[in-house]
């Protein structure tokens, strides 16, 4: 299973678990040293026992105890400094790619018509090629067949994380595309980035694309919510806890989970879990986590999955004010940001897995702690994380290969994505003595007072409206 | 034992017992201290490639492991020691 590294919250550092471990058990170690060092000078020894009294086995002693302190500085410090590396050159490579990611995106909406234009001038050649490939497979349906296999067998590239970086850099170019497409200068486009200046970015081409979409297509409905359940269950214990409590993605299934924690404050305190995408659909029907609230939650407007939540928690009798811990996988992650972000919930902590949320800047003091799988081509779609600049430091990002071995290139590239290997990473995270870590699993001990929860689930379903002719549909502000 | 009567022995003794306790505890203070580079520690560092780090982390446990060496032979010798003065103090 591969390491998980571990980045952000406020350090500028990026190193492997085992790296950070490493540099603690030595700073650990160099601390317990000097007084065992200062210990071993001992003074001169009266006279009658001075020939018992060892001082030169002492003295020997007490070098090797200094040197192994010095030693154990040194590679402490070395440590430091190969992290502090690790990070600036990754910065700087992200920062490079996100250039060049931009000025294709740009060129490719600038000359997306003469694009099209050759890419109809070679029509005849696909089609030759097509028809010569028919004759040495000998149908049509044959050649079909053969493609459908050749690409079921190589679907496992897109794990590939460089392959994952190309999609990001790819949904980080959409805004600069549509900005080119637009006719805009480039220098103005760069100038508009949302990375720097929020004006227009990958959540702006995401909205504009929500706006434009055809039909029914990505068009919010109103939402209703409904109590599942109930039950009681002990406070989580840490990361792997927070995973299992995660609602699975199923149709019909609730989505949201809420635990309530009494602690003996005048009000009760909070953990609300938010499952993933169920419905992968652009045209909204009766489920909320669908595709038109992904998109418009990276969009950074209301989603039906966002206002189903809210409107769960209310009734669940979550009152502002009260102390919430959001947690989210997939699209949860996005809805659960986005409680935060909105100050829908007084919350000093936010847990997400696999969620395409890195381009979302939270409010100051939020502890973010976000799970990412390097193989995970979904996590890619939140585009370039914010940068250091930018405060994406305040998120705590755990990241880590989901396969072992070679890439599996016969696989699906959502197994990266499952909620089954997030899991597996959880308990890493639970293992991992990094302080970043251990500092979210004490916020959510200090959340719960280690008290049984009272726990609730609902479901959200949409509200199926008709397209209206003059308005384009009902008011999907309303949540009923 | 060594002329000074049995005060001044007493008083050695107490000493020399006192500098011995203060070794062992030293000594098992190294100890534990060991156990912060388990061999794991040393290989997982090795399975990396970066064996020089590995290399100087195992230098680092052998230095330890050398303190607590010597420490033993002291150790010895000052329980002679205790053992003699006891031995004179009551004889």
């Amino acid at each position: 299973m591969g390491d998980i590294t571990i980045s952000g919250g406020g350090s500028t550092m990026v190193g492997t678990d085992g790296m950070l471990e490493s540099s603690r058990r030595l700073a650990d170690l160099a601390e317990r040293l000097g007084p065992l060092r200062d210990g071993l000078a001992f003074p001169p020894p009266a006279a009658g026992a001075a020939a018992f009294d060892a001082s030169t086995d002492l003295a020997i002693a007490q070098d090797a105890v200094e040197q192994g302190r010095a030693l154990a500085v040194r590679l402490r410090d070395q440590l430091h400094e190969a992290a502090q590396r690790y990070g600036m050159i990754e910065r700087a490579a992200a920062d490079e790619l996100e250039r060049r990611g931009a000025l294709l995106g740009y060129l490719a909406g600038a000359f997306a018509p003469a694009l099209l234009i050759e890419l109809l001038g070679a029509l005849p050649f696909v089609a030759s090629f097509l028809l010569g490939a028919d004759l040495v497979t000998g149908s049509s349906a044959r050649t079909v067949e053969l493609g459908r296999r050749f690409v079921a067998d190589h679907r496992g590239l897109l794990r590939d994380p460089r392959a994952v970086e190309l999609v990001r850099q790819v949904v980080s170019g959409a805004d600069d595309g549509i900005l080119g497409l637009a006719g805009m200068p480039y220098p103005v486009a760069r100038a508009l980035d949302d990375r720097a200046t929020g004006l227009f970015g990958l959540r702006g081409a995401a909205g504009v694309i929500s706006a434009l979409a055809p039909g029914g297509m990505l068009k919010e409905t109103p939402v209703t919510v409904a109590g599942a359940s109930a039950g009681a269950a002990a406070a989580p214990a840490g990361f792997a806890d927070l995973a299992s409590r995660i609602p699975h993605s199923e149709p019909g299934a609730p989505q949201v989970r809420i635990e309530r924690y009494d602690t003996g404050g005048a009000r009760p305190s909070w953990i609300v879990y938010v499952g993933g995408t169920i419905d992968t659909g652009f045209v909204p029907h009766g489920e909320p986590w669908d595709d038109t609230s992904n998109l418009r939650g990276i969009a950074g407007v209301d989603s039906g999955s966002a206002r189903a939540t809210r409107e769960a928690m209310a009734q669940a009798g979550i009152r502002p004010g009260d102390t919430v811990l959001p947690v989210g996988y997939s699209q949860g992650g996005i809805v659960a940001t986005s409680l935060v972000t909105s100050g829908a919930v007084d919350a000093d902590g936010l847990v997400t897995f696999g969620s395409p949320t890195g381009q979302v800047p939270l409010p100051a003091g939020v502890h973010d702690v976000a799970v990412e799988h390097r193989d995970d081509v979904i996590v890619a779609l939140g585009g370039d994380p914010l940068s250091a600049d930018d405060g994406g430091l305040q998120r705590v990002v755990v990241r880590r290969v989901s396969f072992d071995g070679p890439l599996p290139v016969g696989e699906s590239p959502i197994q990266a994505h499952l909620m089954s290997n997030y899991a597996a990473t959880a308990q890493q995270m639970d293992a991992s003595s990094d302080p970043r870590l251990l500092s979210m699993r004490e916020r959510v001990t200090a959340l719960t007072g280690g008290a049984p929860a009272e726990v609730s689930l609902w479901r959200g379903d949409r509200v199926e409206v008709s397209v209206a002719p003059a308005d384009g549909g009902g008011d999907p502000s309303a949540t009923r | 034992m060594n002329g000074q009567g049995l005060d001044g022995d007493a008083g050695e003794l107490g000493a020399l017992q006192a500098r011995l306790q203060a070794v062992a505890n030293i000594d098992r203070g190294i100890a534990d201290a060991l156990h912060l580079i388990p061999d794991d520690v040393t290989a997982f560092w090795r399975s990396r490639a970066q064996v020089e780090f590995a290399r100087r982390l195992a230098d680092l446990a052998d230095r330890l492991v050398l303190a607590r060496t010597v420490l033993d032979d002291a150790q010895s010798t000052m329980q002679r020691g205790v053992d003699a003065l006891a031995a004179g103090s009551h004889g």
